[in-house]
């Protein structure tokens, strides 16, 4: 116990007696600025001799601190790739790829039917069905039918009654889906499988 | 005797007043006033302490860059107030929108606050990005230029991010169309346009992405730029002067010459920006319709000539036109590297006339492509279009432009003043030409009425 | 231009006060402005009235509807539900809500879920308007507001929906559904027999120019005109609005009677629209037949109707179609004769 007491006084004598005089505060706009100056010079003049006083290192101490340098470096790449790969949607939010339309007695023949849900045309010619997309392929705005097909109020775009594509900015038809019945008599659509347009899938007798 | 523990802190307890007074305001015990304390270590750490007069005149920068910044302050402080409030999920973006606007105190007044500033700070930083082009201030200045193109990236894409987040008809379609359009983007479009959606349509998971840029990491990427790009003009040595005028040119002390002149620009930039927002509420459209969007569906001021451009062609639009226009802008400090007028707005007499000819060459040039198209109808071939259209066509006068102009001149500056001149012309011909659009989106002169609608 | 360093400093000081008190100057008037709301002026009426029961702060006044739907009708409507204050000498908006239908209770329904507007608004101009639009919403009163009924309940003969009704049966009787069915898709797309349950809210202005006037809306349209079928009958052309307004509602989800739903229109039979030899237009449909005539392709119903329908037999006198129509049908509508299967 004696011991580190008088350790503790020791370090005790060791420190300062009192603090150094600090140099008179500037007062004025000028010296405040000449002040200023004087420091920016300094700092300026330190900077100077120091990228020019640095000793010369040896090539091993080089070799380590670039191994160093790209250690880092690889870790921060790497952090970066995973942070994009978290980004990137593993699960979807959107309506599902398949489902079905209903039954065959749901649509009348020769006409067009609109489900706005899930902006797809279905189309019934006797007992062949197709569906297509109701969004225009230029941007995505919903197209409404007309005389000689459909039309795209954003842009103008206007295709033919089976989508083609007559005029305005879309460069390609409105997309066709893979249609089929189930065994239950449903008809079932993948939107995620595209057909040639104008296909039609006969399904068999029934309504 | 050893001071024992209690006294040591009994004595400093009675000489706490005193303590406190002194150990809170550092610089010693006879210390400045408050005044002086802050410009020596806050006013001239940011600011040279000398500044030419000619950087005081207001004409020389028109202080743009100070009233983006003001912007940018009164946007972080707004849309933090509002964060409070929104809730960034579908079924209830929309509705606390509406609780901000009619039940929050202040709230309508805050979100118009956001709103405008949002629209200003766009504005001003374009014509920010213009004057240093035209002062040729990107002289021995790549990085803070490229750096300033950053910023402005950023500014687009923030209002971007922020337009999606009232869910209402125009934010929902107004999205769904632009991120359509990086489909145009070649090899990266669709997995940027995955990125940004979470999916492949607008969800969500969209609005939540949209979110987290708008408040998160596009404000800290902007703070960080704008950091950066602040210390560069210090570094850089202040504001571009010509030669010739520089070492001559009378100086004044930053105090109080230009820090009053840049407090005054502050409060009249908020005065300006408070008053428009108690006149003006921001709007709020209907609730979304996902089936379909309303006719017509127009993109916000700042991004209405992409709609128009895009709606000639959407490679032209989403890719070309922007892409040519960014490449230009990047490229410039390091193509144009005169020795002469750098600070001086359009330089000499010579490149004053070749910008007046530009201007009447590229609006005549807009006025006759688009009468021509539009008479000409919709072509059909896609391909044709692509080629074939007013902004194809500015494009092609504006590269004709700096070529024959810059030959003809025999200055780099020229040419790229005359390019740029003509880019401007067909961005703000094309903005104007999409205010005209209405349903169907036909031209609609602004005394036609418009057919049909709600 | 040179730069008076002796007065700069003054005159950048002057400039600065100027601005300082200009600010200031704006951000006083915004606050007053915010004190001085249209509420806050109608909960102090309402105390002067003497109408407060107790001395206690009101404030913004919300509560959430039988739709999931935020309301603050009652910040300004104070006495909506006060019996005591149904007296003519009360003054709007304070007065109480007329005689709700039965089983319409304010505590549990809201305002909203009948009278349409922008119920988290604070504004009477905002709150009565349809979200977004800034017009009034003609939900807001009679006979209009009969078109909020089908959000739960389809029209029937219950009391209070006697125009929506009516309009229902104008739907079937002017052929309307001929060419918009109700079933989903409708006929064929804009063009032709649009889903008008998928058009939208529109505007009175525009559903009325659709019967009367269709061109006007949409130029391309094939829809003839109804202006000749109104002209004497002002009040059928409301009743038939009531309805169309009706099919746009969002049906409220939460609590509906389900039961409800089976009442009504579904027990209306088939001679409503099938009037006539064999099924064929006629009578009030004679001024139309041009039209349909054109689109008897698509129309003609012995595509999908076989031609005979049986007189004897197990299903006599019901068309085989509809007998597999009925077996969906039973599935919502529980209380329809059941079919047995082919």
């Amino acid at each position: 116990m004696g011991k580190r007491r008088r350790k503790r006084a020791a370090k005790k004598k060791k420190t300062p007696p009192a603090e150094e005089e600090k140099p008179p505060v500037p007062s004025t706009e000028e010296e405040i600025l000449a002040e200023e100056e004087a420091a920016d010079a300094a700092r300026e003049a330190l900077l100077g001799q120091g990228e020019g006083s640095a000793a010369p290192q040896s090539s091993r101490r080089t070799f380590l601190v670039r191994v160093g340098n790209w250690t880092v470096g690889a870790c921060v790449l790497g952090a970066a790739a995973g942070s994009l790969r978290l980004a990137v949607p593993d699960f979807f939010d959107g309506p599902p790829e398949r489902f079905p339309l209903g039954l065959p007695s749901d649509f009348k023949t020769g006409t067009l039917t609109w489900l706005p849900d899930r902006q797809l045309f279905v189309l019934r010619e006797g007992m062949g069905f197709g569906a297509f997309s109701s969004r225009c392929t230029h941007l995505g705005c919903t197209v409404r039918r007309t005389a000689e097909g459909f039309f795209c109020p954003c842009h103008g775009a206007r295709f033919d009654e089976q989508g083609s594509v007559l005029a305005g900015p879309a460069r390609k038809p409105l997309p066709w889906f893979w249609v089929w019945a189930e065994p239950d008599g449903r008809i079932w659509v993948d939107t995620g499988k595209p057909v040639p347009p104008g296909t039609l899938t006969p399904l068999d007798a029934g309504d | 005797m050893k001071p024992s523990f209690f006294s040591a802190l009994w004595s400093n307890l009675k000489s706490l007043p005193q303590t406190c007074r002194t150990g809170l305001r550092p610089g010693g015990e006879k210390a400045l006033d408050p005044g002086r304390r802050l410009r020596r270590n806050f006013v001239y750490h940011l600011h040279a302490l000398k500044v030419s007069e000619r950087a005081l005149h207001p004409l020389t920068t028109l202080g743009l860059g100070l009233i983006t910044a003001t912007l940018f302050l009164v946007l972080i402080v707004t849309g933090v107030l509002l964060m409070i409030y929104y809730v960034p999920t579908p079924r209830e973006a929309y509705q606390s929108m509406q609780d901000i606007q009619y039940a929050v105190a202040f709230g309508g007044f805050v979100r118009a606050l956001h709103r405008w500033a949002a629209h200003g700070m766009v504005l001003t930083v374009l014509l920010h990005l213009a004057r240093v082009v035209f002062t040729a201030s990107y002289r021995r200045r790549e990085l803070n230029w490229i750096m300033g193109i950053g910023l402005g990236a950023c500014t687009l894409g923030l209002a971007f991010t922020g337009y999606l987040l009232p869910w209402d008809q125009l934010s929902f379609w107004a999205v769904s169309v632009s991120t359509a359009m990086l489909d145009n983007v070649p090899l990266i479009g669709g997995g940027l346009k995955s990125l940004l959606l979470g999916g492949e349509i607008v969800s969500a998971a969209t609005l939540l992405r949209f979110y987290t840029l708008h408040v998160a990491l596009l404000p800290a990427l902007l703070l960080l730029l704008l950091a950066f790009h602040f210390w560069r003009i210090r570094k850089d040595g202040g504001l571009v002067a010509s030669s010739a005028a520089g070492e001559d040119a009378e100086t004044l002390p930053a105090w109080p010459h230009l820090v009053l002149r840049e407090a005054v620009l502050v409060l009249s930039v908020l005065a300006i920006v408070c008053l428009v927002s108690a006149w003006v509420a921001a709007p709020l459209g209907v609730p979304p319709d996902f089936h379909a969007p309303g006719n017509p569906e127009k993109a916000p001021w700042y991004f209405l000539w992409v709609q128009e451009v895009v709606s000639y062609s959407s490679v032209v639009g989403g890719f070309v036109f922007p892409g040519l226009l960014l490449l230009g802008l990047l490229l410039l400090p390091f193509l144009e590297r005169e020795n002469r007028d750098a600070g001086r707005w359009f330089g000499d007499r010579r490149c004053r006339r070749t910008i007046v000819v530009a201007l009447a060459v590229g609006v005549l040039a807009l006025v006759v492509f688009e009468a021509f198209f539009v008479s000409a109808g919709q072509t059909a071939d896609p391909l044709m279009r692509d080629l074939f259209n007013p902004a194809s066509g500015m494009l092609v006068l504006a590269v004709l432009a700096f070529g024959l102009g810059g030959w003809l001149t025999g200055s780099t500056r020229s040419a790229f003043l005359l390019g740029f001149v003509v880019m401007l012309v067909a961005v703000v011909g094309f903005t104007v030409m999409g205010l005209l659009r209405g349903p169907d989106w036909v031209f609609y002169w602004p005394w036609e009425v418009w057919p049909g609608g709600y | 231009m040179a730069i008076d360093h002796s007065k700069d400093a003054a005159r950048l000081r002057a400039g600065l006060l100027i601005m300082s008190l200009a600010l200031l100057l704006v951000l006083v008037l915004v606050a007053l402005r915010s004190c001085r709301t249209e509420w806050r002026g109608h909960q102090t009426a309402f105390r002067v009235l003497g109408a407060v029961p107790e001395e206690r702060a009101l404030g913004i006044i919300q509560f959430e509807n039988c739709a999931k739907e935020m309301e603050r009708c009652t910040t300004c409507h104070l006495g909506a539900a006060r019996e005591d204050l149904a007296k003519d000498e009360i003054p709007l908006p304070f007065r109480a809500h007329p005689a709700p239908l039965a089983h319409h209770v304010h505590k549990r329904f809201g305002c909203s879920v009948c009278h349409g507007g922008t119920p988290r608004a604070l504004e009477s101009e905002i709150a009565h308007a349809a979200p977004g639009t800034g017009r009034i919403d003609p939900l807001h009163r009679q006979p209009h507001i009969q078109a909020s009924c089908a959000r739960c309940h389809v029209p029937g003969d219950q009391p209070g929906m006697e125009r929506l009704k009516k309009g229902a049966e104008l739907y079937l009787s002017l052929g309307c559904a001929i060419c918009h069915p109700l079933t989903r898709g409708g006929r064929g797309g804009w063009d032709f027999g649009t889903d008008l349950r998928a058009l939208g809210r529109k505007s009175l202005a525009y559903l009325e120019a659709s019967l009367v006037d269709p061109t006007a809306n949409f130029p391309q349209s094939t829809m003839p005109s109804f202006a000749t079928t109104f002209e004497n009958h002002p009040e059928a052309l409301v009743d038939l609005l009531i309805y169309l307004e009706s099919l746009v509602l969002e049906r409220a989800e939460a609590r509906c009677n389900r039961r409800d739903r089976s009442q009504g229109l579904a027990g209306v039979n088939c001679t409503t629209c099938h009037s006539g030899d064999a099924g064929r237009a006629s009578g009030r449909f004679e001024h139309r037949c041009p039209y349909i005539l054109e689109r008897e392709e698509q129309l003609n119903c012995s595509r999908c109707h076989p031609d005979s329908v049986p007189e004897s037999g197990e299903h006599r006198g019901i068309c085989p179609v509809v007998r597999e129509h009925r077996k969906g049908c039973n599935v919502c509508h529980d209380d329809l004769p059941k079919v047995e299967g082919s």
